[in-house]
């Protein structure tokens, strides 16, 4: 058990980080998912992978240690994913098809990059299937900032973000609305520095897990949100423990899994 | 009378180019109630979205005479499963609690069981507590039992009444009982 606390220590930024992130990925992905917009943010998060992994292809020819540049080009190419799916994408009936193209397009030139910069390949590995663990103190805790910063925004505006989402499904949405575009952005920076982070699987389970068990049996908003939030930090907190209690077990997959037991025990319980 | 929109040769085209509505001249003033009528598929709803900056593409020129927050917009009442399990309480602004439309209604209810007629009443309920300049409804009377649309028709024309600035644009095929101030048609074809 010491052994356990000991190592609690070492990560004491990385998993509240972790954990943080996961509500707040966990109350984005709701909204989105409401939006009936999955498909877009899941292609978002390729653009920003493949942004983040081009930033890390520069340093390496360039002999440089820019973190920025990595974080700076992978929202870059979120924002210009946003702005190719919400200009020519969004308005066409068929576009679930498109999306995949586009998400086929960038993971083929992630892939590419990479086979190009052999020197990549640990670093791909990591941006695309995670590594919590080893995160770095400061990305640690830039995370946890951002997070409980843009955490607090989305539950103070939770329910007019919420009708939001309806009137866009509802095809009323005809008043702008400041906090609406906060959220957007919001949206594109938590998303790239989580893929920076945490990596695209966490960043893309976290987004979705919680939404698909928390909507099934919620009689309301807040019982909903409620839901959502344990499923998130829960799930994420035993997962992260349970795979520092074993030296074979990587955190992401544990984390996910974890997220998936307890909206399970949720999506059961009357 | 003050003008709250003033239309010009308005006509509502596809991104293509095609002509999805006729092009249409009129003026809306405080207090009026303008019908939008025509055949299926003549461009009514279309051009309301144009109007309201959901569609686009179109030729001609219009404009608002007040400001686009005092407009509110009812599209057709759809089939909509919502991903968030609003209750039909969540869905109303704290103003509107108090509205006789939601007489005998559960509040309780998750909009995604709830019947055409409380969806519409929660919804005009909500959109009526801003006391817009400018009313927009597209079919409100769609998907609603006769009851339902009764109180919808009645919870309209108090709303006219308690408001006398205030306007309504109406694409509708309901023939309507009560008398409603100011009214005129315009034929879509």
């Amino acid at each position: 058990m010491n052994s356990f606390w000991e190592l609690l220590q070492i990560y004491r930024w990385s998993l509240p980080a972790s954990v943080l992130m996961a509500g707040v990925l966990a109350l984005i992905g709701a909204q989105w998912t409401a939006r009936e917009k999955s498909a877009q943010i899941f292609v978002l998060g390729q653009g920003s992978s493949l942004g983040i992994v081009l930033g890390l292809a520069i340093n390496l020819l360039l002999g440089t240690d820019y973190h920025g540049l990595s974080l700076a080009i992978g929202l870059s190419l979120g924002w210009l994913t946003l702005l190719i799916s919400d200009l020519l994408i969004e308005t066409r009936a068929d576009r679930n098809h498109i999306y995949l193209t586009l998400f086929v397009f960038f993971l083929s030139l992630t892939y590419l990059l990479t086979a190009l910069t052999p020197a990549l390949e640990s670093h791909m590995a990591s941006s695309y299937f995670g590594d919590i663990a080893v995160m770095s103190d400061f990305g640690a805790q830039a995370c946890l900032l951002l997070g409980l910063l843009f955490g607090g925004f989305l539950l103070w505006q939770w329910r007019s973000l919420s009708a939001v989402s309806f009137q866009l499904v509802n095809h009323s949405f005809i008043h702008r609305n400041p906090y609406n575009r906060l959220f957007d952005l919001g949206t594109l920076l938590l998303t790239t520095m989580a893929i920076q982070s945490m990596g695209y699987l966490y960043t893309m389970g976290s987004l979705f897990i919680a939404t698909s068990f928390a909507a099934q049996r919620s009689e309301n908003l807040k019982s909903y949100t409620r839901k959502l939030l344990w499923i998130a930090f829960l799930g994420s907190f035993l997962g992260f423990s349970v795979s520092l209690l074993s030296t074979n077990l990587p955190t992401v997959p544990c984390v996910l899994i974890g997220q998936m037991l307890v909206g399970f025990l949720f999506y059961t319980k009357k | 009378m003050t003008t709250l929109l003033q239309v010009q040769n308005l006509q509502a085209r596809s991104r293509e180019g095609k002509n999805l509505s006729p092009a249409v001249n009129f003026e809306l003033q405080e207090g009026e109630v303008l019908f939008l009528r025509g055949e299926n598929g003549a461009g009514k709803s279309t051009l309301l979205k144009t109007l309201l900056g959901l569609h686009k593409y179109f030729t001609g020129n219009f404009r608002f005479g007040v400001d686009k927050k005092s407009v509110q917009y009812l599209p057709q009442l759809g089939n909509l499963h919502f991903h968030l399990p609003l209750s039909l309480r969540d869905m109303l602004p704290a103003e509107a609690v108090d509205s006789p439309l939601l007489k005998g209604l559960d509040l309780q209810k998750k909009w995604n069981t709830a019947s055409g007629g409380e969806r519409q009443k929660i919804l005009l309920a909500a959109v009526l507590a801003s006391k817009p300049s400018v009313l927009v409804l597209d079919e409100p009377f769609n998907h609603v039992d006769k009851e339902s649309a009764q109180t919808i028709e009645q919870a309209l024309g108090r709303f006219l009444k308690e408001n006398p600035r205030s306007s309504l644009m109406i694409v509708s095929h309901r023939a309507f009982i009560q008398e409603w101030p100011h009214v005129r048609f315009l034929e879509i074809r």
